[in-house]
């Protein structure tokens, strides 16, 4: 079965992001000066053949330990779906 | 054939050449190193150039770590052999698990190129070896996310350990306890945010780099 792997790497709280603040700043200046909190990270899409949506999961936290995510600065959020294909 | 100096070249690796003419230029045997290869030869000691290894693409060091030739390293490293990671470099040890940590995004959002003042904090280690605790270096910098960062728990092993071998003498990019450069507790192995081969000649504006340079160069023979 081939399912859509979406990974959402985000920055650890502790860990200052300056490109949320940069993002923060320049919407201050386009006036929507009540946005806070700008965080920004990353999305990376794959899909994946696996035989069911567990061992999809279980793959994809492996990709997430070994490559995807540092887990000094980030953390990540994973969803999966079935494969339109 | 004696051993030598390898400096290992990754795609996007832009300081090996700099690195390679200040260890000739102090004496010492040096070679480069392609990423692919898989056997480090007859090596007294490993340099880990800057540069933006895989594009940086992921993580600085994230993609690098994976190279064939890192399992040399690692194992030349672990078995005391001399590894000193430059800006680049420190942050693809970082990313491999030799050094603590993690290099993070400067903030106050900006890349930094200057030369910087910097303390030596221990000459415990193959990188400050000649150097005395103490000691000011002015060294030029040149990255974006040289803000080192990692958990209490680590902070405190660096504290006990005297690990963080070289301090910023003022806030440069946010780096936790303004640390440019740690040690493994062994010594052994390196990593530091400034640029010791671009400090090398009154031209370039110091020759601080040399103390540190001609250490690395002393642990290797």
């Amino acid at each position: 079965m081939e399912y859509k792997v979406q990974v959402i790497v985000k920055p650890l709280d502790a860990i200052a992001n300056p490109e949320g603040k940069a993002v923060e700043r320049a919407l201050a200046a386009l006036s929507f000066d009540r946005v806070t909190k700008v965080r920004a990270g990353k999305v990376i899409n794959f899909t994946l053949e696996a035989d069911h949506p567990e061992k999809a999961r279980s793959i994809t936290e492996e990709i997430c330990q070994k490559l995807l995510v540092n887990p000094v600065m980030e953390y990540s959020e994973i969803q999966i779906s079935q494969s339109g294909n | 054939m004696d051993p030598i100096i390898k400096i290992v070249t990754f795609p996007g690796t832009n300081c090996e050449y700099d690195v390679l003419k200040q260890l000739n230029f102090l004496g010492a045997d040096a070679e480069l190193i392609w990423h692919q290869e898989s056997d480090l030869g007859s090596c007294s000691g490993i340099v880990l150039p800057g540069g933006f290894a895989h594009g940086d693409y992921l993580r600085p060091g994230a993609i690098a770590r994976f190279s064939p030739i890192m399992e040399q390293v690692i194992k030349f490293a672990e078995s005391g052999g001399p590894v000193i990671g430059i800006c680049n470099g420190f942050q693809v040890l970082t990313e491999c698990g030799l050094l603590p940590g993690a290099l993070s995004k400067n903030d106050r959002m900006r890349f930094i190129c200057k030369t910087v003042s910097c303390v030596v904090k221990t000459s415990g280690s193959v990188l400050t070896s000649a150097a005395v605790a103490g000691q000011t270096l002015h060294l030029p910098i040149n990255h974006g996310e040289g803000n080192y960062v990692c958990d209490e728990e680590t902070l405190k092993y660096l504290r006990e350990n005297n690990l963080a071998v070289l301090t910023y003498t003022e806030d440069v990019n946010g780096s936790v306890e303004q640390i440019a450069g740690i040690s493994n507790k062994a010594g052994n192995v390196v990593g530091l945010m400034p640029h010791p081969e671009r400090a090398t000649d009154p031209l370039l504006g110091s020759t601080d780099g040399q103390v540190l340079l001609r250490s690395f160069i002393e642990a290797s023979k």
